[in-house]
């Protein structure tokens, strides 16, 4: 009974610490931070450890630790195209694509933080938007869609590569709701502000 | 009494123009555009941002009859393709929605460039005179494929235009932008260093000449740069249209 019990709180405990998110940053080929953790490689001492900043009472509303503050992160987010010419002569390859851009904003969380995704805007639930003073700017900007064309000289043997890599802002860290000195939410929370996203083109010879 | 009174009416003064005022709306339609250096290969689309206060109906495909270009030698017709209703920004306390409008360039026999170009969008009901900013439309040439690695642009860090442009090589390469772009190069021994001056307009996707004794290579269509959050970023660059 005790195996059980134990292992169904390990199931449980992985499941609250699964970090839940728009398609996002997590999924991008490769995320660099000089000197920080994304939420989701938090260790799981070192999440124990923040849960307990804020777990002092409170008769009302938000308890917020922040363990990241706006930390820089650059990123490649995805090769938009890769064209290797194997023929004997230059290819003149013409690039025409319309995409679907993604968001300039993402939010993700642990535990039993919830948010939403109203009317295209990013938002944690149960006004932990408002304690955590995010800027409302960041939340309507997102795009749909992305058009590139590009005109290039492919030459034999030689493979080119066009992707997106970029720069932003990450802030995490636990958040926990009291109602009457009562815990009601307690989890992690992050939000990742792009500011410049830029196109890099590679030619490889094969 | 008395005074519970005056309190009590004061109150309701006091709500009611808040009242008012949260549900006043804009009487009047802003538009915002970036002056941008726009470079554009002939027969092409490109693509011109405009960001208004309101959802317009100005700004709807359905209501747009005929777009120009319109320099102060020449003026000429660039085909509406089509336009997307894209982001939101918020600016000075206002939010901002941001439209995107697909143009394609007409043939030409030379190479154009006009300063202080305006975007001339007649509606149904009126016409409208936007400033866009810079504008070059050339022909594609490409005679070489030189032995370059990589390219990739650094941006300003407090505008949202090009400092410099890389690009990675050994050869001895020859770089030029076009007319209209104040620039100088710097070889070094493992790349080629392109320092951009910004001036009136911003640069975001410029055309590159790379040239040596092999022939011309033609780089044309890159964004070097993008954000979603251009107004707070191009702050003393926009052009501001309003519609009463």
């Amino acid at each position: 009974m005790k195996w059980f019990i134990s292992t169904l709180l390990c199931i449980l405990l992985s499941v609250m610490m699964m970090p839940e998110s728009f398609a996002s940053y997590q999924n991008y080929e490769d995320v660099t931070i000089i000197d920080g953790t994304l939420l989701a490689d938090f260790e799981e001492n070192d999440y124990q450890e923040a849960l307990k900043k804020v777990s002092k009472r409170k008769f009302f509303g938000w308890r917020i630790h922040y363990v990241h503050e706006r930390i820089k992160i650059s990123y490649i987010k995805e090769t938009l195209f890769s064209y290797y010419n194997d023929g004997k002569t230059a290819i003149q390859y013409q690039y025409s694509a319309v995409y679907d851009q993604s968001s300039a904003f993402y939010i993700s969380a642990t535990g039993s933080i919830d948010y939403s995704n109203k009317d295209d805007a990013k938002l944690f639930k149960n006004k932990l938007d408002a304690a955590l003073r995010i800027s409302s700017d960041y939340k309507t900007a997102q795009s749909k869609k992305e058009t590139i064309q590009l005109k290039i000289d492919v030459d034999p043997g030689t493979q080119v590569d066009l992707f997106i890599y970029g720069e932003g802002y990450i802030t995490n860290g636990p958040a926990a709701r009291y109602l009457f000195f009562f815990k009601t939410h307690i989890g992690g929370f992050e939000w990742f502000e792009v500011s410049t996203e830029y196109q890099r083109l590679e030619k490889i010879k094969i | 009494m008395k005074l519970l009174f005056y309190l009590m009416s004061l109150i309701t003064i006091l709500m009611t123009i808040l009242g008012v005022k949260a549900f006043e709306k804009d009487s009047f339609l802003v538009i915002r555009s970036i002056q941008t250096h726009y470079q554009v290969i002939e027969g092409s689309s490109f693509s011109v941002s405009l960001y208004a206060s309101q959802i317009s109906e100005m700004l709807l495909s359905s209501e747009i009859d005929r777009t120009r270009l319109i320099g102060n030698d020449l003026s000429f017709d660039v085909s509406f393709d089509y336009m997307i209703q894209d982001h939101q920004e918020t600016y000075l306390n206002r939010t901002y929605f941001h439209y995107e409008l697909f143009l394609i360039v007409p043939y030409f026999d030379e190479d154009i460039f006009i300063e202080d170009v305006i975007l001339e969008i007649t509606t149904l009901e009126k016409t409208h005179h936007i400033h866009i900013g810079y504008i070059n439309i050339i022909s594609y040439e490409s005679t070489y494929s030189h032995d370059w690695q990589s390219i990739y642009g650094i941006r300003n860090e407090f505008i949202m235009t090009l400092d410099k442009i890389i690009i990675e090589t050994e050869e001895d390469l020859n770089v030029m932008m076009l007319e209209g772009i104040t620039y100088h190069v710097i070889k070094h021994l493992t790349h080629v260093e392109i320092n951009i001056k910004t001036t009136d307009v911003l640069i975001m996707n410029p055309i590159i000449i790379i040239q040596s004794t092999n022939g011309k290579e033609m780089i044309a269509g890159m964004n070097f740069i993008s954000s979603k959050r251009m107004l707070i970023q191009t702050e003393g660059f926009h052009y501001v249209y309003a519609i009463y």
